[in-house]
């Protein structure tokens, strides 16, 4: 069988996943990347403004949940989110596509928490300060002034985080959930040995085409004066 | 359902604990070769976007595109498993597996060298990819002005780049190179997927002789959250001592 002839009949495994386990490969990698940085970001925006609080005891919970999750390896995350949710732990067995959208999940809204901290910051004093000139109350500045403003200016770091995040679903192959690393990886074992450059290159390529899909939409966004490039950074650290 | 009783006193058993202290300097050697691979590549990748042109150009700025947004996952397979495949089977296995140098290294550190420098050539380049963006970022942000004054001031165009863009530039991007190194030491962490002993292996591995796998992943957070505070107060060191000249400045422009 011709190189291109074992791609082109494992293509739709690799998009799709295997017949008895659809959706797998490259949609499930997908779905889980949207659900990752879609409830990420519904706990990410309340996280990072807990972070930015003048209150300590809303300021240093979150920061710690922030740091800690941003600071472990997301393998170690989602292992220890499968091995908290075992029978042992909490009564119930987590399935292992639950503990990678766990896992998954929470890296990203701490990550995302990050990015709104940040942002939140870019948005001048004197905003808040006209705000309340004007009579509004403080969660009222904060929803209709300051996080406007804010996650306007975040849509780059937002968009480059939810790449990340997409790429780093390949890591749940550690559980065996069959997405498209895993697939590709026992389309590997059951064939071949002289396929695998090709196979590792089709799904390289299938990642980076998402990646670089989503990339080129979010620079739109950009632009490229000397001020945007120190706030990109900023957000970067 | 009854509460899980931790016993962390299988983790300062000696042979869990010799795995484990194996495993943290496999990782700390891993981070430091990688890192210093990435800045000296990301380096370089900036320089050429940001000052390169004609076909040179292109072509690293397309490298850097593929490098960053093909996950580090499949850049470590491809590395350990699809690349040395170009070889025929009767070079490669003497060559990169099975030799005198290959066995007595692993015989003395445990650790495959193939399947580590696999590891370092896939968290490098990927690294390299977001640090050439950091730095391509940290030299734009330098401004115009300042360049046409350095120019004007009887600067050479060398000079200029050197004595007054690069300094500011790499000062500028260093919180954002901070971040993406200690990425860089957690992704090590992607060493469970391919046979190199380093520290979450190590975890796994003391994991899969005990059975208690809950103490050892606390433990190995610890270790990995230890880790990254100090390299980061490592790195921001780096950056006082180097650029003295800054510290009011910055500290005036990010405290707004």
């Amino acid at each position: 069988m011709g190189q291109i002839e074992f791609i082109l009949r494992a293509l739709p495994n690799l998009l799709l996943g295997y017949p008895t386990e659809r959706p797998g490969g490259l949609l499930l990698s997908l779905i889980l990347g949207v659900i990752a940085v879609g409830i990420g970001f519904a706990l990410g925006v309340p996280l990072g403004v807990a972070r930015t609080s003048r209150r300590r005891w809303l300021r240093g919970p979150a920061a710690a949940t922030i740091g800690v999750i941003r600071g472990l390896p997301l393998v170690l995350l989602l292992i220890l989110v499968h091995t908290l949710g075992s029978r042992a732990m909490l009564g119930v067995n987590f399935a292992p596509l639950m503990s990678s959208i766990i896992a998954l999940t929470l890296y990203a809204s701490a990550y995302q928490a990050e990015i709104v901290r940040a942002g939140l910051r870019a948005v001048p004093g004197t905003q808040r300060e006209a705000a309340q000139a004007l009579g509004l109350s403080g969660p009222d500045t904060l929803r209709f002034v300051i996080l406007p403003q804010a996650l306007r200016a975040m849509l780059p770091a937002f968009a480059g985080q939810a790449i990340s995040i997409f790429k780093d679903t390949s890591i749940v192959l550690a559980l065996g959930v069959s997405d498209l690393m895993a697939v590709a990886r026992t389309t590997g074992s059951a064939s071949n040995e002289r396929y695998f450059l090709a196979l590792y290159a089709t799904i390289g390529f299938l990642y980076f085409v998402v990646a670089y899909a989503i990339s080129r939409f979010a620079r739109r966004f950009e632009r490229d004066a000397p001020a945007r490039r120190m706030l990109w950074l900023r957000y970067q650290s | 359902m009854s509460a899980y009783q931790f016993d962390f006193s299988v983790v300062l058993q000696p042979e869990n604990l010799a795995v484990i202290a194996r495993g943290l300097i496999v990782t700390l050697i891993l981070t430091a070769i990688t890192s210093a691979i990435a800045v000296l590549l990301g380096w370089i990748g900036a320089a050429v976007t940001t000052s390169g042109r004609g076909p040179l150009r292109s072509l690293v700025c397309w490298a850097i595109e593929i490098f960053r947004n093909v996950p580090a996952l499949v850049q470590v397979f491809f590395w350990s498993f699809a690349f040395p495949l170009i070889l025929p089977r009767d070079v490669r296995v003497p060559l990169l597996f099975d030799n005198p140098l290959v066995s007595w290294l692993q015989s003395q550190t445990g650790v495959h060298a193939y399947y580590f420098a696999a590891l370092v050539m896939g968290l490098s380049l990927n690294t390299a990819a977001y640090l050439a963006d950091i730095f391509r970022a940290g030299i734009e942000s330098v401004g115009e002005g300042q360049i046409a004054a350095a120019l004007a001031s009887g600067l050479t165009q060398r000079q200029v780049m050197r004595e007054i863009v690069f300094p500011q530039a790499l000062h500028v991007s260093f919180p954002a190179l901070t971040t993406r190194l200690v990425h860089t030491m957690k992704n090590t962490a992607l060493g469970v997927f391919v046979p190199v002993p380093e520290l979450m292996s190590a975890l796994l591995t003391a994991t899969s002789r005990t059975f208690r796998a809950l103490e050892f992943l606390v433990a190995g957070a610890a270790l990995y959250l230890a880790i990254g505070w100090a390299e980061s107060a490592i790195l921001a060191r780096i950056d006082r001592r180097r650029t003295p000249w800054a510290i009011a400045e910055s500290e005036a422009r990010w405290a707004r």
